[in-house]
C-alpha cells in the first residue's frame, strides 16, 4: 500500500521525463534545427531537455513523429533508465 | 507581415543566459525610481529642494532612465506585448503566469493603497491636496500602471529558466540587424524629434521677441524709427 502511494507520488509529481536530447544528438541536430522542424522556439527545446517545461500533448506527438518513435519511447512520467542499466538488463 | 515584424523581437540564446537575465533584473530594479523622481522634480518649486538634492536626484534619474531604456528594448520585455498567436507554447505559459501574478498585485496592491489613502484622509491628512501637488490623479494612475509593469517583467525573469549551455545555433543575422535598425530608428526619433521641435519653438520665440522689441522701441522712440 505504501509502495503504491509512493509510486503514485512519483508518477504525479508533474514532471514529464524525455529523451529529446538523446534523440536530437543521435540525429546530429542543433536545438534550433529541431525547434524549426516542429515549429517552436529553440528555448522550448532547451527547457524540455532540461526538464524545466512539460510539453503540450500536441508538441509531444509532433516530436515523437519527427523522431519516428512511439510517444512512450520519447516521453515518460518516470525517469528513463540509463544506457548502462538497459545494457545490463539485456 | 505582422509575424515578420514581431519575429524581429524574438529573443536569441544570448538573452537567456543567467548573466543576461540577472542584468535585466537589476536594470528593472534601477529603472523603478525613474518616474517617481520625475514626480519629485516636477513638484520641486513647491517642495523647495536644495541644489545638491536636485543634482543628486537628476543623477539617479539619469541612471534610472538609462536602465528604463535597457528593459524597454530588451527582447524578453517585447515578447510580453506580442500577441499569443505569434508566441511559442512555453512563452505563452510564462507570459500567462507573469500576467496572473501581476493582476494579483494590481488587485491586492491597489486595494492596500486605497485603504491606506482612506485611513490617511480619516486622520485629517489632505490626501487630494498631496496628489494634486505631486502631479495630479492622472499622473499617479500612470505611476501605478508603470510600477506594476515592472512587477510583470520581474516575475517573467524569475520564472524564465536560464540557458547556460548555448548550442551551436546559427544566429539569425537578419533578425539581429533588423532589431538594431529598429532600435536606431527609434532612438533617432526620440532624440531628433524633440530637438527639431525645440529648435522650431525657440526660433519662433526668438522671432517673436525681436518683433516685440522692435515694437516697444517704436513706441518709445517713433522719431528714431522714422529717421531709420
Amino acid at each position: 500500500m505504501m509502495l503504491t502511494y509512493i509510486k503514485m507520488l512519483y508518477i504525479y509529481n508533474n514532471m514529464i521525463y524525455n529523451r529529446i536530447k538523446l534523440l536530437r544528438t543521435e540525429m546530429g541536430l542543433s536545438r534550433k534545427e529541431l525547434a524549426d522542424a516542429v515549429g517552436v522556439n529553440f528555448q522550448t527545446i532547451g527547457y524540455l531537455e532540461r526538464g524545466d517545461y512539460n510539453p503540450s500533448l500536441e508538441l509531444a506527438f509532433k516530436l515523437a513523429e519527427f523522431f519516428d518513435v512511439p510517444i512512450t519511447a520519447a516521453f515518460s512520467p518516470r525517469p528513463f533508465k540509463s544506457l548502462a542499466e538497459q545494457l545490463a538488463a539485456e | 507581415m505582422l509575424r515578420q515584424i514581431f519575429s524581429i523581437f524574438e529573443p536569441t540564446e544570448k538573452q537567456f543566459t543567467s548573466q543576461a537575465l540577472k542584468r535585466l533584473k537589476w536594470a528593472t530594479y534601477l529603472a523603478m525610481p525613474c518616474f517617481p523622481i520625475m514626480t519629485l522634480l516636477e513638484a520641486d518649486p513647491e517642495i523647495g529642494l536644495s541644489k545638491s538634492a536636485t543634482l543628486a536626484l537628476l543623477l539617479v534619474a539619469l541612471v534610472s532612465v538609462i536602465a528604463f531604456f535597457i528593459i524597454a528594448f530588451s527582447r524578453i520585455s517585447w515578447r510580453v506585448w506580442t500577441p499569443d498567436r505569434y508566441l511559442d507554447e512555453s512563452e505563452i505559459a510564462r507570459k500567462r503566469e507573469a500576467s496572473a501574478f501581476t493582476m494579483m498585485v494590481y488587485g491586492w496592491g491597489g486595494l492596500a493603497v486605497i485603504i491606506f489613502g482612506w485611513l490617511l484622509s480619516l486622520s485629517g491628512v489632505d490626501v487630494n491636496g498631496i496628489i494634486n501637488r505631486f502631479g495630479g490623479p492622472i499622473w499617479w494612475i500612470f505611476l501605478g500602471l508603470v510600477s506594476v509593469s515592472y512587477v510583470h517583467i520581474l516575475k517573467l525573469i524569475s520564472i524564465t529558466p536560464s540557458i547556460d549551455d548555448p548550442d551551436s545555433d546559427v544566429q539569425s543575422v537578419f533578425k539581429d540587424k533588423a532589431f538594431l535598425w529598429a532600435l536606431v530608428l527609434f532612438l533617432i526619433a526620440i532624440t531628433v524629434v524633440p530637438f527639431v521641435k525645440g529648435y522650431q519653438d525657440g526660433h519662433r520665440d526668438a522671432l517673436a521677441d525681436i518683433e516685440a522689441a522692435k515694437q516697444s522701441q517704436s513706441h518709445q522712440n517713433p522719431a528714431a524709427i522714422n529717421d531709420e
